[in-house]
C-alpha cells in the first residue's frame, strides 16, 4: 500500500525530546544510574544519527549482540534495585529502559509510532503519583508535543514547518478536549478495582496516627497540607464548634496514649438538639480507615460506620480521595458508658507522675462533684504561669509531672494529656479525643478546608447525669487557639513578611490563594472525585433516572456524536478565499456604491463599473476615478504599490448624496 | 482502426463526496487504540482520573483526526487524465489533473493505479507503484503523474486511480477512487529481424534536414511549419530575425514504403506490427520519408514527429479489439 515513510533526523530528534519530555517528572525518582544510562542510550542514538558512532544494527553483530545483553542487564539492574517487587516504580523504569533501548533501533515508520505511542504512555506513568491540575496541563503539553510529531512525520517533503505542525496539534487537542470532557463525564464508570492495586500506593502520607506521643503534633502543627474539605448545605457552623473528631485515646503508658480497641464497639444513639448541620466532606488520602466528622455526627452514610466512642470508620483504609455526606448537631449529649469502658477511663500507669497524682489527691478531696473538679484543673491552668506554644522545651523523665510543675508550656496535646491524667488520678473517667478543630474557609467557592496544621487534642470527662463531656483545657490557656483557629497562635507565615504590612498586597495574596485553592478544590471534586459513585448521583440529579450502562452508552454516543458533527461543520465549512487588502478595500467601495444604488455587476471591470457610476453620478467622478485607478494599478499593474492609500482612500470615501 | 479514441472523449469531473471517501484505521491506529484499551483498564483499576482524561483526550483525537483525514481528501476534484504513447512494454505516464481552487489545502496525497479487476488476485498491491503528491495548496490546480505498465498495443486505459492520505497523523488511511477511461496510446514494440527495406525513388530530392554522410548541402530556404527541428538553422537565426532550414540533396533515395507484405514472411500479426514499428523508427531516425501501407489503410510518403505518431498510431491500433 504506502510505500513507507523514510525516518529522518528531525523524526528522530522530534522522538527523543518526545521521550525525554515525558520522563522529566520521573527523573527525580529514579536512581541516578537509570537516568545516566537512559542519558547514554539517548546519546548514542543522537552520536549515530551523524555518524560519529557505529548504531547496533544488524551490520554492527557485536553491538548487535550488546544491545541484547544491556536489555537483559537492564531487567537484572531493575529487579534487583526494587527488590523484586513490581510495583509502579519498577514497573516505569523498567518501561524507560526499553524505551532507551527502543531509540538505539528507531529505523523503520513502525518504530516511529511505537515510541511515539509510547510518549503518550510514559504520561500515564507520571498519574500514579500526581493528578494536579499542573499534571494535567503537562499531559496537554506532551500531547501536544507527540502529536505534533506525528503530524511532521505525515508531511512528506516537509511542506509544514515544525512550527506549523505545532500549531495544528494544538488545533486537534482544543477541538478533542469537548470530546474528552463528554466522555469523561457520561463514560460508564465500573467500580474498580479490576485486579489490585499496586503495593506502593501513598506510601508517606501525613495525618494523625492512633497513637499520641507528646511532641507528635507539632510535625502536622506546621504542614499546610489540606486534611479534608467540607461543603455545607446552608448554615455553617461558628469556629468555637468546629471539632472535627477523629481518633480516641484511652491507654497510656505515661507518654504515649494509645487508641486501643476498647471503643470499637457499636455507637450507642446521640441525644442531640439544635441547628442539624448536613455537610459533605472531601478527605485526603491517609492510609488509615478513620474519617472525621463535626461532633457530634447524628446521621452517618453508608459509606462510614460509627463506633462506640463516636468515631467514624470506613470499611477500607482511605486510599484515595473519599467524599462522604454526614449531618451533625454541636448540642449533643454522649449518655452511655459501660463498666470496661469505665475502667479503661481511670487507668493510669502504676509509679507513674507522682507529683499529678498528690495535686489531684488534693482536689478530690476538696471537690465533690465531677464540675468541680474539671473547673479546679482549668483553673489551675488558667492561673498558673501556663503558657500555649508550639516549641515547647523538651521534656525529660516523667513528662506529665514535668510538663504540669516545671516547663508550664506546651500546646493542645500538652494540656490534654495533663488534664486527662489529672482527671484520672481524680478518679473521674476521662480520654483524649483526637482530631482537627477549626477551619478556613474559602469565600471563592464556599466551603471550608481544614489543614494538617488544625490538628488537635482536647479532652472528654464523664459526668454523672451528663455524659462524656468536651472540655478543652488549651482554651483555659490560648482561648483565641479555639474561638479564632490556630493561624492566630501560629508564628507568622513565611510568604506574608515579603508584603511587609501591605494590606492590599496582603489581600490580593489572600485572593489569590483562595482562587488557587478553589481550583485545587473543584479539581478533586470534578475531576479526581469523579467516582461511580459520584457519577450516578449526578445523573440522578440531571434527572437520568432509571439510567443503566446500556442507556449511558446511547447518552455518551449521541453526545460524542453531537460535538463531532459540529466540529466537522467548523472543520469543513468552506472558507471564502482570502482576501489581499487591496481587494478587500475594493469589496468596502463596492458595498459603499451599493448602498447608494450601484451595484457591479459580474460581468463589469472596475473601470467599465467607475465609468457607469460616474455617468450616473458627476459629484463622485473624481473619488471613483481615483480608487478604480489606484485599485487597478495594483491589482494589474504589478506594480509594488503599497495598498494603505487606497485603503484611506476608501474610508472617506462617501457615496451618499449631497 | 477503431473509430474511438477515449483519450480525446472529456472525461466528467469528479469532485470527493462525503459517499466517495473511505476512512479506517491504519495499523498504527490499531495499535494506538488497542493502548488506548490498556489505559482505559488501567485507570478503571486504578481510579485514575487523569488516566481518563487521557485516554478520552486521545480517544478525541481519534475522533478529530477523522474529520480531518477525511478533510484532507473531501472536496478535491479530479478534473482529468493524460497519457503520452509509449511501446508496449514500457511504462504509460499517466498525468492526472486535480482543480482545488476554493479548498483547503491538501498534504501527503498518494496516488496509485488501482485496475478493478487485478486486486483481487494480487492483495495488498505493494508491488503497485506509489506517486506522492506532497501537498496541495488552496487555489491551485495540480498534476501528478502515476505510471502504468503497457504490455499490449492498443489503447491503455485508466480505468481507476486511488488516491490515499494518512494525514494529519497516520493514525487514519482516508482513500477514494477516481474512475476514468482516459486511455493512453501503446505503440507495438518496435522489434524484429529484418532490416529496412530497399528505398524507392524519392519525389523531390532536396529537401530540409540534416546532413547524413554523404549529402551534399543545397542551401537554405524559408522555415515551413512541419521541417524538422533538427533541420533550422540556427546559426543564421542568430543573424538575421527569419527562420532559415538547411537543404541537402543527395545521390541516395531519401524514402521508403514500409508495406504489410515486406513482412509477410514473418508469423503472426503481431511479429509483423513490431516489425513494422521498429521500421518506423529507424526511418525516422534516419530523417528518411516513408509511407506506410497495411491492409485496408495506406499512409502517405512524409517526414516528422506528426507522421511518425500518425504512423505508429495505426500500428498500435490495427485490428484492434
Amino acid at each position: 500500500m504506502t510505500a513507507t515513510t523514510v525516518i529522518t533526523r528531525t523524526h528522530i530528534f522530534w522522538a527523543l525530546s518526545c521521550l525525554t519530555l515525558a520522563l522529566m517528572p520521573h527523573a527525580s525518582r529514579f536512581s541516578p544510574w537509570m537516568l545516566i544510562c537512559f542519558g547514554a542510550l539517548a546519546g548514542w542514538r543522537v552520536l549515530g544519527e551523524f555518524r560519529w558512532l557505529p548504531l547496533p544494527d544488524r551490520q554492527h553483530i557485536a553491538l548487535w549482540i550488546l544491545k541484547q545483553v544491556l536489555a537483559v542487564a537492564a531487567f537484572i539492574a531493575i529487579y534487583i534495585s526494587y527488590q523484586g517487587q513490581l510495583g509502579r516504580d519498577a514497573g516505569v523504569a523498567l518501561l524507560t529502559a526499553l524505551l532507551g533501548l527502543k531509540m538505539l533501533e528507531l529505523q523503520y515508520e513502525r518504530d516511529f509510532y511505537v515510541v511515539m505511542f509510547l510518549g503518550y504512555f510514559l504520561v500515564v506513568t507520571n498519574f500514579f503519583y500526581s493528578q494536579t491540575p499542573a499534571t494535567a496541563v503537562f499531559m496537554l503539553f506532551v500531547v501536544v508535543m507527540v502529536t505534533g510529531g506525528l503530524v511532521r512525520f505525515n508531511t512528506s517533503n516537509e511542506t509544514i514547518s515544525m512550527q506549523g505542525c505545532i500549531r495544528l496539534a494544538c488545533g486537534y487537542v482544543a477541538q478533542a478536549i469537548p470530546l474528552m470532557v463528554v466522555a469523561f463525564f457520561l463514560f460508564p464508570r465500573i467500580p474498580g478495582p479490576l485486579w489490585g492495586l499496586p503495593q506502593d500506593t501513598n506510601a508517606a502520607v501525613t495525618g494523625l496516627s492512633d497513637e499520641l506521643t507528646i511532641g507528635h503534633i507539632t510535625e502536622l502543627g506546621v504542614s499546610d497540607e489540606i486534611a479534608f474539605r467540607v461543603a455545607f448545605e446552608g448554615i455553617v457552623p461558628p469556629a468555637r464548634d468546629l471539632y472535627w473528631r477523629g481518633p480516641v485515646m484511652w491507654h497510656t503508658n505515661g507518654r504515649s496514649w494509645r487508641a486501643g480497641r476498647i471503643g470499637d464497639g457499636q455507637a450507642r444513639a446521640v441525644v442531640s438538639g439544635g441547628t442539624t448541620y448536613r455537610y459533605k466532606v472531601t478527605i485526603e488520602p491517609h492510609n488509615e480507615r478513620w474519617l472525621f466528622g463535626l461532633e457530634a455526627v447524628t446521621h452517618t452514610g453508608d459509606s462510614a460506620r460509627q463506633t462506640s466512642d463516636y468515631r467514624l470508620l470506613a470499611r477500607h483504609p482511605i486510599k484515595r480521595r473519599l467524599r462522604y455526606s454526614l449531618e451533625s448537631r454541636t448540642q449533643f449529649a454522649l449518655m452511655e458508658i459501660s463498666e470496661t469502658e469505665r475502667q479503661a477511663a481511670l487507668e493510669l500507669p502504676p509509679a507513674r507522675h507522682p507529683r499529678a497524682r498528690l495535686l489531684a489527691a488534693d482536689w478530690r478531696q476538696r471537690f465533690r462533684t465531677g464540675e468541680a473538679l474539671v473547673d479546679a484543673a482549668l483553673r489551675h491552668f488558667n492561673r498558673e504561669p501556663f503558657s500555649y506554644t508550639l516549641t515547647p522545651r523538651r521534656l525529660r523523665g516523667d513528662p506529665i509531672d514535668q510538663f504540669l510543675f516545671d516547663t508550664r508550656e506546651g500546646f493542645c496535646e500538652h494540656y490534654a494529656a495533663a488534664f486527662v491524667t489529672l482527671m484520672r488520678a481524680a478518679g473521674l473517667p476521662a480520654r483524649i479525643v483526637t482530631g482537627y478543630q477549626g477551619g478556613e474557609f474559602n469565600t471563592v467557592s464556599d466551603y471550608m478546608i481544614v489543614r494538617q496544621r488544625d490538628a488537635h487534642a482536647w479532652a472528654e470527662v464523664y459526668l454523672d447525669g451528663r455524659g462524656w463531656v468536651r472540655v478543652d483545657p488549651t482554651a483555659a490557656v490560648a482561648p483565641e487557639r479555639v474561638s479564632q483557629g490556630i493561624n492566630t497562635v501560629l508564628p507568622q507565615r513565611s510568604l506574608l513578611p515579603l508584603f511587609s504590612g501591605n494590606a492590599t498586597a496582603i489581600s490580593v495574596w489572600r485572593q489569590f490563594t483562595n482562587v488557587w485553592d478553589a481550583l485545587n478544590y473543584n479539581w478533586s471534586q470534578w475531576v479526581l472525585g469523579y467516582t461511580p459513585k459520584r457519577q450516578r448521583q449526578m445523573l440522578d440529579e440531571a434527572g437520568l433516572e432509571d439510567w443503566d450502562y446500556g442507556n449511558l452508552i446511547i447518552v455518551l454516543t449521541s453526545g460524542l456524536a453531537a460535538i463531532t458533527l459540529a466540529i466537522a461543520l467548523l472543520v469543513l465549512r468552506k472558507r471564502p478565499p482570502a482576501l489581499d487588502p487591496a481587494a478587500k478595500a475594493y469589496a468596502v467601495f463596492c458595498r459603499k456604491l451599493a448602498r447608494a444604488g450601484f451595484n457591479r455587476q459580474p460581468h463589469e471591470g472596475p473601470f467599465d463599473f467607475a465609468r457607469r457610476v460616474t455617468g450616473a453620478r458627476t459629484d463622485l467622478a473624481h473619488d471613483v476615478m481615483a480608487i478604480t485607478q489606484a485599485y487597478t494599478v495594483i491589482r494589474y499593474a504589478g506594480s509594488r504599490v503599497p495598498s494603505s492609500q487606497l485603503v484611506k482612500q476608501v474610508q472617506s470615501f462617501d457615496a451618499r448624496e449631497g | 482502426m477503431s473509430a474511438t479514441a477515449p483519450g480525446l472523449s472529456v472525461s466528467p469531473r469528479h469532485t470527493l463526496d462525503r459517499r466517495r471517501v473511505y476512512i479506517f484505521p491504519t495499523r498504527h491506529g490499531l495499535m494506538l487504540g488497542t493502548m488506548l484499551f490498556v489505559i482505559l483498564l488501567g485507570s478503571i483499576n486504578y481510579d485514575n482520573a487523569l488516566g481518563y482524561l487521557l485516554t478520552f483526550l486521545l480517544f478525541g483525537l481519534f475522533l478529530i483526526g477523522m474529520l480531518h483525514t477525511y478533510r484532507n481528501l473531501a472536496g478535491l476534484s479530479y478534473i482529468g487524465a493524460e497519457a503520452k504513447p509509449v511501446f508496449a512494454g514500457g511504462q504509460a505516464q499517466f498525468v492526472l489533473t486535480f482543480d482545488n481552487r476554493g479548498q483547503c489545502s491538501r498534504y501527503s496525497l498518494a496516488l496509485a493505479h488501482w485496475p478493478r479487476f487485478r486486486r483481487r488476485w494480487r492483495r495488498g498491491r505493494r508491488d503497485s507503484v506509489i506517486s506522492r503528491v506532497p501537498s496541495i495548496a488552496a487555489t491551485d490546480v495540480v498534476q501528478a503523474s502515476i505510471s502504468v505498465s503497457a504490455p499490449h498495443r492498443g489503447w491503455l486505459r485508466l480505468q481507476r486511480v486511488r488516491i490515499t492520505s494518512t494525514f494529519p497523523l497516520g493514525i487514519l488511511r482516508a482513500w477514494a477512487y477516481f474512475d476514468d477511461d482516459a486511455a493512453g496510446l501503446v505503440y507495438p514494440a518496435p522489434d524484429g529481424p529484418l532490416p529496412l527495406p530497399a528505398r524507392g525513388p524519392s519525389a523531390d530530392a532536396v529537401r530540409a534536414g540534416t546532413n547524413q554522410g554523404n549529402d551534399d548541402f543545397a542551401g537554405f530556404r524559408q522555415y515551413r511549419p512541419g521541417d524538422p527541428i533538427r533541420a533550422i538553422a540556427w546559426k543564421s537565426l542568430a543573424r538575421q530575425e527569419t527562420l532559415l532550414v538547411k537543404r541537402f540533396t543527395s545521390g541516395a533515395s531519401r524514402s521508403v514504403r514500409l508495406a504489410w507484405a515486406d513482412c509477410a514472411n514473418l508469423a503472426g500479426t503481431e511479429a509483423r506490427l513490431s516489425q513494422l514499428a521498429k521500421w518506423v523508427v529507424e526511418a525516422d531516425r534516419l530523417d528518411l520519408r516513408y509511407g506506410l501501407e497495411l491492409p485496408g489503410l495506406s499512409l502517405e510518403l512524409a517526414a516528422g514527429t506528426s507522421h511518425r505518431h500518425q504512423c505508429l498510431r495505426a500500428l498500435a491500433l490495427y485490428d484492434a479489439p
